[in-house]
């Protein structure tokens, strides 16, 4: 048991996983109520849809629930829990690409990803927030795969360089510089609307 | 001398302060000296903070409530996995009678294909083997069985059978000495081989 835990306070990641290895159901429902909302996110940035999004995640959190004596506590749990919906989400997105290229006359990923169909999803509520929230995302699914990972990682769910490299197995140099590169290649997509945003 | 190439490969690092204090005044140097390349730490610094705005997508309200039903169904699904991978062995257990009488009785066949060829040859006379000959019954005909036994040549009487010239060395050599011992006509032949 571990010390926090003896003295009362909330129980880390680690803790609650080693819970519900041991048969704590309730640990298992800490852990998705901590971690939905971030991983629908992430998922939702990679996926650019919110529903494959939650199904991503629901998939993830199954996953745990199924393999949980899989986690050894030797990695942080955040880092096996967001390899597991990165592997989902990159999945998703092969099949998706597949798919595109055997039906090109369906309707394309880019115009459904930005139909404007459900606001309550989140709290963009301004309309020049949610303009500049979709051309952002819009930006960011035109990355190559290698480059939207890691800025997704790092400017929107702000891990550090570390547990990038732990998450995605590549040496900490190449992070930094896919990191660096991406957010290059974001720049050069959004120069005009950055443009108009400095007038 | 720092270039702009040289720059943009270095902006992530000289924004996060990941730089040496030598380096970065190098880097800084050259940013007051190029247009093009202050304006891209200034577009950079914009995006950074563009991308940390960026509303957070939150997991819809139902999405605990839908988990716990994927979670019951699959729950229920190994459950019911459970009882037909059950009823599936009690089928494959009740099925395994059937199968072991068929094997028993391929391998009879099979042995009573290679007996009848082991014991026979062309002529069906016993050659291969030694065979056991019951004694006549008590009211047949005796010399229908004594010329019978004219065909086996060196026979011994041993418990009331006619064994053949081969067995009579097998059983001077083994169980002869404690069956033999009480009827001299049972003793062994002096002309056969040790």
């Amino acid at each position: 048991m571990s010390k926090e835990r003896r003295l009362g306070k909330t129980p880390s990641d680690e803790d609650l996983i080693l819970q519900f290895q041991e048969g704590n159901v309730y640990a298992f429902e800490q852990i998705v109520n901590r971690y939905k909302d971030q991983l629908v996110n992430f998922a939702f940035r990679f996926l650019g849809d919110v529903e494959d999004a939650e199904d991503i995640v629901q998939e993830t959190f199954l996953r745990v629930f199924r393999k949980k004596k899989a986690y050894k506590n030797v990695a942080k749990f955040s880092t096996w829990i967001y390899t597991i919906t990165g592997n989902l989400a990159k999945t998703e997105l092969r099949r998706r690409k597949r798919r595109k290229l055997l039906s090109i006359s369906s309707l394309g990923f880019e115009d459904k990803d930005f139909e404007l169909t459900d606001t309550k999803k989140g709290p963009e509520e301004n309309v020049d927030d949610l303009l500049q929230s979709r051309v952002i995302q819009k930006a960011i699914d035109s990355l190559p795969d290698k480059f939207k990972e890691v800025i997704i990682f790092r400017d929107l769910q702000e891990l550090s360089y570390e547990e990038i490299s732990k998450i995605v197995k590549i040496p900490l140099g190449t992070v930094k510089s896919r990191v660096n590169r991406g957010r290059l290649k974001l720049q050069e997509k959004l120069i005009g609307y950055l443009k108009e945003i400095k007038e | 001398m720092i270039n702009c190439e040289r720059f943009a490969q270095q902006l992530s690092d000289y924004l996060e302060g990941e730089v040496s204090e030598e380096n970065y005044k190098l880097l800084n140097a050259h940013e007051n000296s190029c247009n093009k390349c202050a304006e891209m730490v200034i577009n950079a610094r914009l995006l950074s903070k563009m991308l940390r705005n960026i509303p957070a997508i939150k997991a819809s309200d139902n999405f605990t409530k839908n988990l716990r039903l994927k979670l019951a169904a699959e729950t229920a699904l190994q459950k019911n996995g459970a009882v037909k991978r059950a009823v599936i062995n009690v089928r494959t257990f009740s099925l395994k009678p059937v199968v072991v009488t068929f094997a028993a009785a391929a391998s009879f066949f099979i042995a009573f294909i290679l007996l009848d060829s082991y014991i026979l040859d062309d002529d069906s006379e016993v050659l291969m083997s030694p065979r056991i000959e019951i004694p006549p019954l008590p009211g047949t005909d005796q010399n229908a069985n004594a010329n019978q036994n004219l065909f086996v040549p060196n026979q011994m009487q041993v418990g009331g059978f006619t064994v053949s010239d081969s067995l009579e060395k097998f059983f001077q050599d083994t169980v002869g000495e404690s069956l033999m011992k009480d009827d001299p006509s049972r003793a062994p032949r002096k002309d056969s081989k040790r």
